[in-house]
C-alpha cells in the first residue's frame, strides 16, 4: 500500500453531525450485474497523493471487509478488499475490523457463522471471491447485515486485471449506498491544479477520488485556474493564462482536444456548467474593466449578459435545477453571495453571516451552499443553509478556498491553506472528518470533484 | 547596481538592456516576467516532452525582455543611454491595501509624473498589470487585480494620458512578487505593475 494514514491534527474541524448516518433499511435490490468494466488507460502518472487523517472518528459503524477469495491461478495484482476498506474508512463513517481480528474468512453468506462476527460487534460484513480467466475476471461480492442475519446484496462485476482498482471502487460504492442510503463517490474523479517548481510548472491533473492515478491533462508555463467538470464528466472547462490574460477553455478529458470558449475581446474566467451541460456561465470584463456574468451556449451563438452592475460579479454556480445562478458580488460592502434567475432579473443577497462570503457551490441533493467565509482574517469553508441563512464553518483555515461538492452532496473537497502549506482537503459532512491530500512535489490548488459516472 | 545575475535569462537578453533590467530588480519594483504566449501542451501528455514555446528564459526570473535591439528607451525614468534615472518615473509598482483598489495618497506624485510623461509622449505605451495577495478566492482576486489596474488607469487618464496608451490585465493572485504567507509578502503582492512596452 502506498497510501499512508497517520494522525496529524491540523484541523479542529467541528463535527456536530458525528454519528454515522443511520443504516438505511436494507434495500431489496436483488442482484445487480454490471457488464465489463471500462478499459483503463493510465496516460501518465506524475504524483501519488498521500492521505493524511486530521481527525479521529467518533462514531463509526464497525464493519469487516474480508479478503476476497482469489480463485485464479495468477496472483492478484491488487488487494481488492484493502481498497474497498480504505474507501469506506476514509469517509469516517466506518470502522473496519483489522484482519488479525478476523477469526474466519468466509467468501459468502452461506459460508459464514454470524456469531463469529457478532462477538466482534461487527454490524456488516463484505466478502466475496474472484474467479474467471485472467483477462475476464468475475468478481462477486456479498454484503451481510450481521444483526438482521441476512444478505443485503450480491453484486457481480467483470474486470480486467488492469481495471481491478476501478472494480474495487465500484464495490465500495455499492456497499456505501446499501449502508447509508446515499450514492457512493469512490468511482468519481477529481481535477486540480498542481504547481511545481521549474518550467511549465502549472499542471491540470485528473485523478481518482482517492488521489491515485493522477494524469496530467494540461501543462503550461502560465497559470491555470478554476477547473470545472461538465455534468457528464467528459469535459473540463478552465481558465488559462497562456495568451497573457485569463481566458476560458473547454477540453475533452480523454482526447485532450480543446478550444477557446470565445474569441470575443476581453478576459473571461470562472466557468460554470449548467446542469444539462449546454450552457457555460463565465465572468467577463466588459471594456476590460467591470466584471459581470455572461452565459454562453456551448453550441455557439452570442453570449447573453446576465448581470449588469458596476461592482464585481463573479464565481457563478448554477442551482441544481438550472433555474438560478448563485454568484459572488461586492455590490454591497465586501463580497457576498447573491442569487439571480438564469433568465435574468433582480439579484437577491443570500449570505449575511460575516463580512466575506464568496465562491458559492450548490450542494447536490441538498439545501446548502458551500462558501468561503472570512472572519478575523481566517478564510474557512462554511455551509450556508438556504432555508434559514445560517452558516456553519467546517474547516480550520487560515487560507482555505475553492470548495467543491462530491456529486452525492455528502462530502466536499477544498484548497486547504494550512499553516503547514497548501494541500487539498476532503471534508465528510456525515462524520465531520477531514482528510488531506498532498503531493510529494509542489502545491495543490483549486480542486473540482467530478460527477458520478453515467449509468 | 547589481551585476548581471547568473540567471540565464539575463545572459541571453544581453545588450545594454540586460544591465538596466537586472539593475532595477533591487528596487523590488521590477515588473514580473513578461513571458510570451506559451503554447500549452495539451491532451494526454505524451512522454512528457514539452515544446519550448515560451520566450527564452523569460519566466520567473524577475527580468523583462524589453524589445531587444530597441534604440531609444521606451520607458520613462531612463536616460538617453538607458540608464536608470530614479525619481517618481522610476517607480513602477503601486501597492494597495488589503481588498482595496483605492490609490493611496503616497502615489499621487508618482502617477502624476507617469501621466504627464504619457501625455508628453503620445507613442508611449503602458501595460497595467493588476495583482492581489493570496488571501480570498482566486476568482475574486482576479477581479480585484482588474479593479486595481483600472484605478491606476483612471488616475493616468485624469492626468492627461490618452485612453489608447494603456492596456490592462489582471493576474489575480497567480503571480506573487514574493512568496510567503505573511503580511510582509502580501503587502508586496497587492500591486499594479506599470510595464512600458
Amino acid at each position: 500500500m502506498r497510501m499512508r494514514a497517520y494522525a496529524e491534527r491540523i484541523f479542529s474541524a467541528r463535527g456536530e453531525e458525528c454519528s454515522a448516518s443511520s443504516r438505511a433499511s436494507p434495500a431489496t435490490r436483488g442482484l445487480a450485474i454490471i457488464g465489463a468494466a471500462i478499459a483503463f488507460l493510465p496516460l501518465m502518472a506524475s504524483a501519488q497523493l498521500d492521505v493524511v487523517i486530521t481527525r479521529s472518528t467518533q462514531r463509526a459503524m464497525p464493519i469487516a471487509v474480508v479478503p476476497l477469495e482469489w480463485r485464479v491461478p495468477l496472483m492478484a495484482p491488487v488487494d481488492l478488499a484493502r481498497i474497498v476498506e480504505a474507501d469506506l474508512e476514509r469517509t469516517g463513517q466506518f470502522a473496519p475490523l483489522g484482519r488479525e481480528s478476523m477469526i474466519t474468512r468466509p467468501a459468502g453468506f452461506a459460508d459464514m457463522r454470524l456469531t463469529n462476527w457478532r462477538i466482534m460487534d461487527v454490524e456488516a460484513v463484505v466478502m466475496g471471491h474472484v474467479s474467471g480467466s485472467e483477462d475476464n475476471l468475475a468478481v462477486e461480492i456479498e454484503l451481510v447485515d450481521v444483526y438482521a442475519g441476512r444478505s443485503m446484496i450480491v453484486y457481480r462485476l467483470r474486470s480486467s486485471r488492469e481495471a481491478l482498482r476501478d472494480a474495487a471502487h465500484r464495490i465500495a460504492d455499492v456497499v456505501y449506498e446499501q449502508l447509508t442510503g446515499a450514492r457512493g463517490i469512490f468511482s468519481t474523479r477529481l481535477a486540480y491544479v498542481q504547481v511545481t517548481p521549474g518550467r511549465e510548472q502549472f499542471r491540470l491533473v485528473v485523478a481518482d477520488a482517492d488521489g491515485r492515478n493522477p494524469i496530467v491533462v494540461l501543462r503550461s508555463a502560465e497559470s491555470i485556474m478554476s477547473p470545472a467538470w461538465s455534468p457528464d464528466g467528459s469535459q473540463l472547462a478552465y481558465v488559462s493564462f497562456e495568451a497573457g490574460r485569463a481566458e476560458v477553455f473547454v477540453q475533452d478529458v480523454e482526447s485532450g482536444q480543446r478550444r477557446r470558449l470565445s474569441e470575443e475581446a476581453g478576459a473571461s474566467s470562472a466557468p460554470a456548467w449548467s446542469p444539462d451541460g449546454e450552457l457555460l456561465a463565465v465572468t467577463r470584463s466588459s471594456g476590460g474593466i467591470n466584471r459581470d456574468i455572461y452565459i454562453h451556449a456551448l453550441n455557439g451563438g452570442p453570449a447573453r449578459r446576465l448581470t449588469r452592475h458596476p461592482a464585481t460579479d463573479t464565481e457563478p454556480a448554477f442551482s441544481s435545477d438550472g433555474a438560478e445562478l448563485y454568484f459572488t458580488s461586492d455590490r454591497g460592502v465586501g463580497p457576498q453571495v447573491y442569487v439571480v434567475p438564469a433568465a435574468g432579473g433582480r439579484a437577491r443577497r443570500v449570505s449575511f453571516s460575516g463580512a466575506y462570503n464568496a465562491r458559492p457551490r450548490v450542494q447536490p441533493n441538498g439545501n446548502q451552499l458551500a462558501v468561503v467565509n472570512q472572519q478575523d482574517g481566517s478564510f474557512r469553508i462554511g455551509l450556508l443553509d438556504l432555508r434559514d441563512e445560517s452558516l456553519r464553518l467546517l474547516t480550520g483555515g487560515p487560507l482555505d478556498e475553492s470548495p467543491s461538492f462530491a456529486p452525492n452532496g455528502r462530502a466536499l473537497i477544498f484548497g486547504a491553506g494550512t499553516p503547514a502549506g497548501r494541500r487539498l482537503g476532503v471534508y465528510f459532512i456525515d462524520s465531520g472528518v477531514t482528510r488531506l491530500l498532498r503531493a510529494p512535489e509542489g502545491v495543490l490548488r483549486e480542486p473540482a470533484w467530478g460527477p458520478h459516472e453515467p449509468d | 547596481m547589481k551585476s548581471p545575475t547568473t540567471q540565464n535569462a539575463c545572459i541571453l537578453i544581453l545588450l545594454a538592456f540586460a544591465l538596466t533590467a537586472c539593475g532595477t530588480s533591487n528596487t523590488a519594483s521590477m515588473p514580473e516576467a513578461d513571458a510570451g504566449p506559451s503554447v500549452a501542451q495539451t491532451g494526454p501528455a505524451a512522454g512528457g516532452a514539452t515544446a519550448a514555446g515560451a520566450g527564452i528564459g523569460a519566466t520567473a526570473t524577475g527580468t523583462r525582455i524589453a524589445g531587444a535591439g530597441a534604440q531609444a528607451p521606451a520607458e520613462p525614468g531612463r536616460g538617453s543611454s538607458g540608464e536608470w534615472m530614479g525619481g517618481p518615473l522610476g517607480t513602477l509598482v503601486v501597492y494597495f491595501d488589503y481588498d482595496r483598489s483605492a490609490i493611496r495618497e503616497e502615489y499621487g506624485e508618482i502617477l502624476q509624473a507617469h501621466g504627464a510623461w504619457l501625455a508628453a509622449n503620445p507613442e508611449g505605451r503602458l501595460r497595467l498589470e493588476g495583482h492581489a495577495d493570496e488571501r480570498g478566492t482566486p476568482e475574486y482576486n482576479l477581479a480585484l487585480g482588474s479593479r486595481r489596474a483600472q484605478a491606476v488607469a483612471q488616475a493616468l487618464d485624469a492626468l492627461g494620458a490618452g485612453a489608447g496608451q494603456w492596456t490592462m490585465v489582471s493576474f489575480g493572485e497567480e503571480k506573487p512578487a514574493e512568496d510567503g504567507a505573511n503580511e510582509m509578502a502580501w503587502s508586496k503582492n497587492r500591486r499594479v505593475e506599470l510595464v512600458y512596452e
